[in-house]
């Protein structure tokens, strides 16, 4: 009874975490078709949270990566998995509070290989998956999709350097139809996975699914598919609604190589089974394609954001993991009281966050 | 050393050539068919329908190309 209990709590929390990715990321896959006016924003969010939606089902190898190859799957318990996405989400909760740069890819990776230590030490982390399969490859791909990008666009200007914008810029719009689309499928192909992987591995810890034979059920994908294009859905309204404070500055044409190069990019990767930070690649992207038109269009302040985050987020989000597996401990290995209290308190903990947040934005709009 | 062990090498230099290759060539072919299609109009509005009809072709076979790259990479990354 206790272990169903926690394994709904473990589902509840990982497509939670699935719906928050897809929110905060909204900005990320939209924002080059709006600011190019390539899409009206209310269609560009709704192409999103489509697309996020189908490529959630195009693949499973970054699935079973994290499921697979970063901790042993047969050690794990379900609160192993709870305190790691607890890890994650308080993590991710506290940068936003503090205006910290993150990566929920990271954390969630991080909070994991923290919980997993805390409970049966460093053999049950495959330090080879880790480092060969999410470390390298995470910094790798932005710097590669900045490469990417800037060749793109630099091959692009030749080609059309002669004709008239106007009629360039009309082209590469209708472009970025098919770039943008190819963006958030491939979004939804990398993130949606990991929370089907997590959901994956409290199904392993539960029983449900043998260590030895591990696949994702078709519910998982559906159920992780659903909530990254909600959250893709409902967080494009709020952006909708901020629009035009931060939005980059591009044209058609370097929307169209930026988000072609994050795609191919974060597609590659899907399919080698890499878990990357798709923010971090998109960012990359982006000012791959600013860099390759005018060297001071670079947002270094960005750069040095996702340098920060690297950093940070992975130690940080282990170390609240290992932390949160302890005191869930504190209750019983197999007692859902630990995981029910825990969660009670990050509820808690959230709602205090938002309100404070809410009241700081209300006194700093009253000031202005 | 350790490093060399540690990463599938090979699978890290696929998943980094397809993504260059992608990246670049889906912007390379997009661009020539922006510029056939300008150029058709060019011609066009010249009154010069040779040439505009083989810049039209070669704005045909790009955006061809194009969907071509978009649909082997899905059907790619769903099959293997």
């Amino acid at each position: 009874m206790s272990a169903d209990i926690i394994l709904v709590i473990v589902v509840a929390t990982a497509l939670a975490f699935d719906f928050t990715n897809g929110f905060h990321d909204t900005a990320n896959v939209v924002a080059a078709s709006i600011s190019t006016r390539a899409m009206p924003p209310r269609v560009a969010v709704i192409f999103a949270a489509i697309f996020n939606f189908i490529g959630a089902f195009l693949s499973l190898k970054v699935a079973a990566t994290i499921g697979n190859d970063i901790v042993d799957s047969a050690a794990i318990t379900m609160t192993v998995v709870f305190a790691g996405l607890i890890g994650a989400i308080a993590w991710n909760l506290a940068t936003w509070y503090l205006g910290l740069p993150s990566s929920s890819s990271h954390a969630l990776i991080g909070g994991l290989v923290g919980a997993a230590f805390a409970a049966d030490g460093a053999s049950v982390i495959s330090g080879e998956g880790l480092l060969g399969k999410v470390i390298i490859p995470g910094l790798v791909a932005p710097v590669l999709a900045f490469v990417v990008a800037g060749m793109a666009i630099i091959t692009a200007y030749v080609i059309v350097r002669r004709r008239r914008p106007g009629h360039v810029n009309r082209g590469y719009r209708l472009g970025q139809w098919l770039s943008s689309g190819l963006l958030a499928l491939s979004h939804g192909t990398n993130d949606a996975q990991k929370t089907m992987g997590i959901i994956t591995l409290a199904l392993v810890a539960h029983g449900n699914i043998s260590p030895n034979h591990f696949y994702v059920p078709d519910w998982v994908v559906v159920t992780s598919a659903t909530a990254i294009a909600l959250g893709t859905w409902i967080g494009g309204w709020r952006i909708i609604r901020t629009m035009g404070s931060r939005i980059i500055n591009m044209d058609p044409a370097q929307g169209f190589s930026a988000q072609g190069a994050g795609a191919s990019v974060i597609l590659a990767a899907s399919h080698a089974g890499y878990p990357l930070s798709t923010t971090h690649v998109i960012s990359g992207s982006v000012m791959g394609a600013g860099a390759a038109k005018r060297i001071s269009a670079v947002r270094w302040g960005v750069a040095g954001n996702i340098a920060v985050a690297w950093v940070l987020t992975l130690p940080a989000a282990a170390l609240i993991g290992g932390v949160v597996y302890g005191v869930t401990e504190i209750f019983g290995a197999s007692s859902a009281l630990g995981p029910v209290i825990v969660s009670g308190a990050i509820l808690l903990g959230s709602a205090v966050l938002f309100l404070r947040r809410a009241a700081g934005q209300g006194g700093l709009e009253a000031t202005a | 050393m350790i490093l060399a062990e540690i990463i599938n090498w090979n699978a890290a230099w696929q998943a980094v050539w397809t993504a260059a290759v992608g990246g670049v060539g889906v912007t390379v072919v997009f661009s020539l068919a922006v510029y056939g299609v300008t150029r058709t109009a060019d011609m066009r509005r010249e009154d010069r329908p040779a040439q505009a009809a083989v810049y039209g072709a070669v704005a045909l076979v790009a955006v061809g190309a194009t969907l071509a790259a978009v649909v082997y990479a899905i059907t790619l990354i769903t099959t293997k």
